[in-house]
């Protein structure tokens, strides 16, 4: 497994691939590959694109592909979608818009499924954007799948978070809730040559002029315009792609890069101790086919959740 | 010799996929995560997408799969660049166009030759029982669906290979 992390670091596009499929499928020593890598993580500007289903983060993903490379700059992109609660399938389409990208050597793009996670990401997502990181990528998008109101784990992996909306989603309440409204570094208003694009970008603009920046960053407003005009796409596009850079400029300037890095490794700590702790029980559970006669004693209402929970902790954590 | 058949002594050669390898070894019931995955693909000109989204729909569906589908007019290279970034277990290639002779060696070759020989190939779509019978002689493709077959065939048929257990 450390080889797989040596040959991920050294560039191999193979290697980082196979990475992250035994990351997503959980298998076991991947760990070790990716202690191998993770002192050698944190140089890539990640950027994270979220938004409601159909909102156009794959086209403007796309889009902005093509403003990166033409900096010079390579680019790594986890395209997240949804798995079927009944199935465990997954239709991964994200790909489809990314495809004139396919045979540039500078762009590596993957997708993943959420496979029950929630929070709008894929539990892979984190050690991905490392195997990204030490392949050398200097920009590394993460693509959520279609959010909602709540779904804004992106903030725990992204440096600057851009929030895609689109016309016609509700009123001016819609803009002043909690939730995904607040996590935006950058607005884009997508398909902004529809009807009710002024009124949500004066929504926006107001709900921005409410909130206090303390960092100093205002979130900007980008309007971008319909697909089926190419050209001002583009521009656009790389407008939205000055805004990402003078972000992370800002980010370094004011040194609060660091704040945005707490966020990530709190995160992973603790589902690296989720991992380490609940993993092995559940594992033991499952087993001895405990599992199943705590779960036929709650159908029949002989004891509750809490008690069946705190006799497996007393069983195991000797400490506690 | 023709190029159909130097493909296949170079297949012979050099293996001809669907080799199981070395991981997710289940060792006492870990919870692994594992899905297979299978990427779906068009080639060429052929705008006949209407099966292969169906096929897309029910491995996710019924077989509870993880697909991608690259679309419509893909080059074989980008077929292959989509699956070495993407790590599917098979590759299903779906062919109208009567090009199958050209377009599954080349597809097997590439993959081959980009270290992907364990990717499994299987094709689906209008193609001829003795084109089958050649490309499956040649190491080609493992395994092709036709239009007279259900799309739960072909689950079956990957859920019951060796080497994803």
């Amino acid at each position: 497994m450390e080889e797989l992390g040596k040959k991920a670091m050294a560039g191999d596009m193979r290697a980082a691939s196979r990475l992250i499929r035994n990351i997503e499928d959980n298998i076991p020593d991947t760990h070790k590959a990716i202690k191998h890598i993770f002192p050698h993580t944190g140089r890539a500007h990640v950027v994270g694109l979220t938004g409601a289903p159909g909102a156009g983060k794959s086209t403007i993903t796309d889009e902005l592909l093509m403003a990166i490379r033409k900096k010079n700059k390579t680019v790594g992109v986890l395209a997240v979608d949804p798995t079927s609660p009944f199935t465990g399938g997954a239709l991964l389409g994200d790909r489809i818009r990314m495809l004139r990208h396919a045979e540039d050597p500078g762009v590596f793009i993957r997708s993943l499924a959420t496979r029950g996670a929630m929070g709008g990401l894929s539990k892979a997502v984190g050690d991905g954007i490392h195997v990204l990181d030490v392949m050398g990528k200097d920009v590394i998008i993460v693509e959520t799948v279609g959010v909602g109101q709540q779904e804004v784990d992106i903030i725990n992996h992204a440096h600057t978070v851009i929030v895609v909306l689109v016309p016609g989603m509700g009123d001016d309440v819609q803009a002043i809730k909690a939730g995904l409204m607040e996590i935006a570094d950058i607005f884009v208003i997508n398909k902004a040559d529809r009807d009710g694009a002024k009124k949500l970008y004066k929504e926006t603009k107001n709900m921005i002029g409410m909130g206090k920046w303390t960092n100093g960053w205002e979130p900007p407003v980008l309007m971008i315009e319909s697909v089926m005009e190419p050209h001002s796409f583009a521009r656009s596009v790389a407008e939205l792609n000055e805004k990402i850079e003078a972000h992370y400029q800002h980010l370094v300037d004011k040194n609060i890069l660091a704040d945005r890095a707490h966020r990530k490794v709190v995160t992973e700590l603790n589902d690296a101790l989720k991992a380490a702790i609940l993993d092995p029980v559940l594992k033991k559970l499952m087993q001895d086919g405990e599992m199943e006669g705590m779960i036929a004693k709650l159908k029949t209402k002989e004891t509750d959740p809490y008690s069946l929970a705190e006799a497996v902790a007393l069983k195991y954590m000797k400490d506690i | 010799m023709t190029w159909l058949e130097s493909v296949g002594i170079w297949l012979a050669l050099s293996g001809t996929g669907c080799i199981s390898r070395p991981r997710g070894l289940n060792k006492g019931g870990w919870p692994l995560s594992r899905k297979i995955k299978v990427l779906l693909a068009k080639a060429g000109l052929d705008p006949h997408d209407k099966g292969i989204k169906l096929v897309a729909r029910k491995l996710r569906e019924i077989g509870g799969m993880e697909v991608f589908y690259t679309g419509l007019y893909r080059s074989v290279d980008e077929i292959v660049e989509a699956a070495l970034q993407e790590r599917p277990d098979i590759v299903g290639l779906s062919v109208h166009t009567g090009m199958q002779m050209s377009l599954f060696p080349e597809l097997r070759y590439k993959l081959n030759e980009k270290g992907a020989a364990a990717i499994c190939l299987i094709g689906g779509g209008v193609i001829p029982p003795r084109d089958v019978q050649v490309l499956k002689e040649q190491g080609c493709v493992a395994e092709v669906f036709g239009p007279n077959q259900s799309v739960e065939e072909a689950i079956d048929w990957i859920k019951t290979r060796p080497w994803l257990a």
